[in-house]
């Protein structure tokens, strides 16, 4: 409503004191003027009304997220790289396995003329096979241990690398999801993994389920194991000209240079959830 | 007696990696910038999803804070713009759903309100009916106490545009205040009537 003589402007002029005291005069002798001017006065106040405060725990979750914001991002390893670096040690390790080999070769050189000269009859051949079969067990046990080394020296990227590895495995149950969890949390942290674990970003989990039915989101694990455990690791694919869904994709995008994800979401009782790892799974999709 | 560190220190401090600095900064400004968020979405659980979304844009833009502009500005700019992004996406989520068909409900029903319930007008109902371009000047003057030209500048508007929008926004206002008390006062006056009448 706007008077021709006291428009709106000139009331709220006068609301901002940037009338003269003659302007102000006549519109407070004006009844339709000045019960305007009151209404607007009151319009100010509503605005100016506190807002309930948010709760001390909320408030704090929203700082521990800004926080976490401000964690320098550290150099993501992609699965690519630590594939290329797994397949370079398993390059190396070979070399161990012909060394054993090698030596059950000899071995077997050596096993045989002795059991001829032990026989010397027609139990050769039944010896001969068995110490063929026994060196052959034998270099087989080395092998297999020198495999065993092998995945040993590359625990480290293997480790990186299980994410891809677990993808294809079908965990169906709670204890099988909860141990694949501890396995990887028993690996000792690397320094070129992003890890989130302190970064503690308490969220509001809605959305999350059009996040999984629109593709923004997949799920490693099967849903109702992922329920049961209270963890859902999942890949994150950042679309075009959406920078958040939710505040950990936020976290995680903007942080990380918006390429996709992996992310570890742990579901608290409370509805929240805590990004708990980052890591780059480009190479998975 | 302890000195309280004030923004700039706390700025340059955080600026220079200091995270304890940080956190008091953002402890500091959590409850200012949440009231322009609750204000501009309304609703308390999105208002601290605006205020968390705010928070972590200052953290991560903090660095390119020149402090040409007060830090209280630049920051309401961002806070603005966080529940801007807030309530679109809310808009968005919500746009076929039951509540928020209540929600109109509610504020059309403001028109019908008693007296008693408009000496109680819900500040939220009643900023929810002013276009955004008009709601945001409106809230960054009367809550925020930002002038013109300060408005102007976080909303990448003119002057001149702040000084109509907030106009209109607060004659919007005062009409929804108006229709309140005029339906009060009909109340009141039929209730006085209706008590004759017995």
């Amino acid at each position: 409503m706007n008077n021709e003589r006291y428009t709106d402007e000139l009331l709220s002029a006068i609301i901002d004191g940037e009338a003269d005291a003659e302007t102000v005069a006549s519109v407070e002798a004006d009844p339709v003027a000045s019960e305007r001017l009151a209404h607007m006065r009151q319009g100010v106040l509503l605005v100016a009304e506190p807002v309930p405060e948010a709760t001390p725990e909320r408030r704090s979750a929203s700082i521990a997220a800004a926080m976490a914001a401000a964690t320098p991002a550290p150099e993501v390893t992609s699965l690519a790289a630590a594939r290329h670096e797994r397949d370079v040690v398993k390059r190396s390790t070979p070399r161990r396995a012909w060394i054993a080999g090698v030596a059950a070769v000899a071995a077997f050189l050596i096993a045989i003329p002795v059991a001829i000269s032990l026989a010397g009859d027609n139990s050769t051949d039944i010896v001969a096979a068995d110490a063929v079969e026994e060196t052959s067990v034998d270099a087989t046990a080395e092998t297999a241990g020198a495999d065993d080394a092998m995945d040993e020296a590359s625990d480290v990227v293997e480790s990186d690398d299980s994410a891809a590895d677990a993808e294809e495995e079908n965990f169906a149950s709670r204890e099988e999801v909860a141990e694949a969890m501890e396995d990887e949390a028993a690996v000792e942290p690397r320094a070129n993994r992003v890890n989130t674990s302190d970064l503690a970003t308490a969220t509001t989990v809605t959305g999350i389920d059009e996040l999984i039915d629109e593709g923004t989101i997949t799920p490693k694990y099967d849903a109702a194991a992922v329920v049961e455990a209270g963890v859902l690791e999942a890949c994150v694919r950042p679309r075009e000209g959406v920078t958040a869904e939710l505040p950990f994709d936020l976290v995680n995008l903007d942080s990380f240079g918006g390429a996709t994800r992996l992310i570890l979401i742990e579901f608290a009782d409370d509805a929240t959830t805590r990004v708990l790892d980052a890591e780059d799974c480009s190479a998975l999709r | 007696m302890q000195t309280l560190a004030d923004d700039e220190d706390l700025i340059r401090a955080s600026q220079n990696g200091d995270m304890a600095s940080l956190e008091i900064l953002l402890d500091r400004h959590h409850d200012r910038l949440r009231a322009v968020c609750a204000k501009v979405v309304g609703r308390g659980a999105d208002a601290d999803d605006a205020t968390q979304m705010a928070l972590i844009a200052i953290v991560k833009n903090l660095e390119k804070f020149d402090g040409r502009a007060k830090f209280t500005t630049w920051s309401y700019r961002i806070a603005t713009n966080a529940a801007i992004d807030e309530l679109r996406r809310r808009n968005r989520r919500s746009a076929d759903s039951i509540d928020d068909e209540e929600g109109h409900l509610q504020i059309a029903a403001i028109g019908n309100m008693s007296e008693a319930v408009a000496a109680s007008i819900d500040v939220n109902d009643a900023l929810e009916q002013l276009a955004e371009e008009f709601r945001i000047p409106v809230i960054l003057r009367d809550l925020c106490g930002m002038d013109y030209e300060q408005i102007a500048e976080t909303l990448e508007i003119a002057p001149g545009t702040v000084r109509s929008r907030i106009a209109r926004g607060r004659g919007k206002l005062a009409d929804i205040i108006g229709d309140v008390t005029s339906v009060g006062n009909q109340n009141a006056v039929r209730g006085v009537q209706g008590h004759d009448d017995e």
